[in-house]
């Protein structure tokens, strides 16, 4: 037997989305109601997945030596609400489960002297790095720009965070000055 | 594992009956196409060694999840079942003791066909290790091989690493 229950509340639906699962039918199975709204969420989930896109509109000092998540203080869209500028500000956490396409964009001022490195990173749940992009710091750049980009699977909790870290001796500032925010990170639903 | 169909729902007229392969076929299978497309996670878990000015291909021995097991038996590509746009990601790793005046490059290459992807910089000052990230939409045949390769051009092999993250590989169909 394929079919499965399938409730959705209200409040799961705006609240907890159910990743969408249209079941096969077996030799006479009806095509019931249920069976139809099934398909018609997965018609609209598809169409309007998990998504986010989050900024920082703030200048942010990234310490030498010093793991420096970034602070996302804006959205342009957050469907499920995995965002609070207010507490935890870094992090996106996973309200649906599922593979996310993650992406991540920064820059961060260089300084002298040369030599060592300066990263941007994108880390799940404060420790687990999925992607890095490592470069020689070269104080001949006023800024470096950085992207990562990530596949990820994620379970309802976890949370995303983008990481700057540089070893030039002193702070160095995600800058504000730009015509376009210094950081942003994209999060969308891909697949169970 | 047979190659894979992208669902084609049928088209009804006036008096056709629905039946469960009308259904089965059609938003059943698309639903489980779109949730579940060919895809693939690919890890590194044993150190490789990438010779002088040689660009190539990572061996991945792990995958976090191959659904229509498109690794090939080397880990050195990772093979599209079905034809399609692909989204492919990669991040390397790769430890570094070479001089200045050298370069470092990653590529996201189709075996036989197309680079879609680069990133190559100049290993000057030269960190204690190179990790990129880079993807890119690629389309592809059912067949065509997608690899992630490292070049250098140190003077002498260079080995992948660990520190933070193991070189890795993700490739999704997307669209036809």
């Amino acid at each position: 037997m394929r079919r499965r229950r399938f409730h959705l509340s209200i409040w799961e639906s705006l609240v907890n989305r159910l990743a969408p699962s249209v079941p096969q039918l077996d030799t006479g199975d009806p095509i019931t109601a249920a069976v139809w709204n099934r398909f018609v969420y997965a018609a609209g989930f598809h169409l309007r997945a998990p998504s986010a896109l989050l900024y920082q509109t703030i200048s942010q000092s990234v310490a030498s030596t010093t793991p420096t998540r970034i602070v996302f203080d804006s959205a342009v869209r957050d469907t499920e609400g995995g965002h609070d500028p207010a507490v935890n500000a870094s992090r996106y956490t996973i309200k649906t489960a599922g593979t996310y396409l993650v992406t991540i964009v920064a820059a961060m001022q260089s300084y002298t002297p040369p030599g060592g490195e300066e990263s941007l990173a994108i880390i799940v749940n404060g420790g687990v790095f999925w992607a890095i992009h490592i470069l020689p710091r070269d104080p001949q750049m006023t800024n470096t720009w950085f992207s990562c980009t990530a596949e990820i699977p994620l379970q309802v909790g976890d949370y995303v965070e983008g990481q700057l870290w540089q070893d030039s001796g002193q702070a160095q500032d995600v800058p504000s000055a730009f015509s376009q925010p210094a950081a942003w990170m994209g999060l969308h639903w891909v697949g169970v | 594992m047979s190659a894979p169909l992208l669902p084609a729902a049928a088209t009804v007229t006036g008096t056709t009956v629905f039946s469960k392969d009308l259904w089965n076929n059609g938003p059943a299978a698309l639903d489980q196409w779109l949730g579940d497309p060919p895809r693939a996670i690919l890890a590194q878990t044993v150190a490789q060694s990438i010779p002088n000015n040689t660009d190539t291909p990572v061996a991945f021995d792990q995958a976090v999840y191959d659904n229509h097991d498109g690794r090939n038996a080397a880990g050195t590509a990772w093979v599209a079942p079905a034809a399609g746009v692909y989204l492919v990601a990669a991040t390397s790793n790769l430890a570094w003791t070479g001089a200045s005046g050298c370069f470092v490059g990653n590529h996201l290459a189709v075996v036989g066909k197309t680079t879609w992807a680069a990133v190559e910089l100049p290993a000057s000052p030269g960190p204690v290790r190179f990790q990129f990230s880079l993807a890119a939409l690629i389309p592809m045949a059912a067949g065509d091989g997608v690899q992630l390769r490292i070049y250098q051009n140190s003077g002498a092999a260079q080995p992948t690493g660990f520190i933070t993250s193991a070189c890795r590989l993700s490739a999704r169909w997307i669209a036809l």
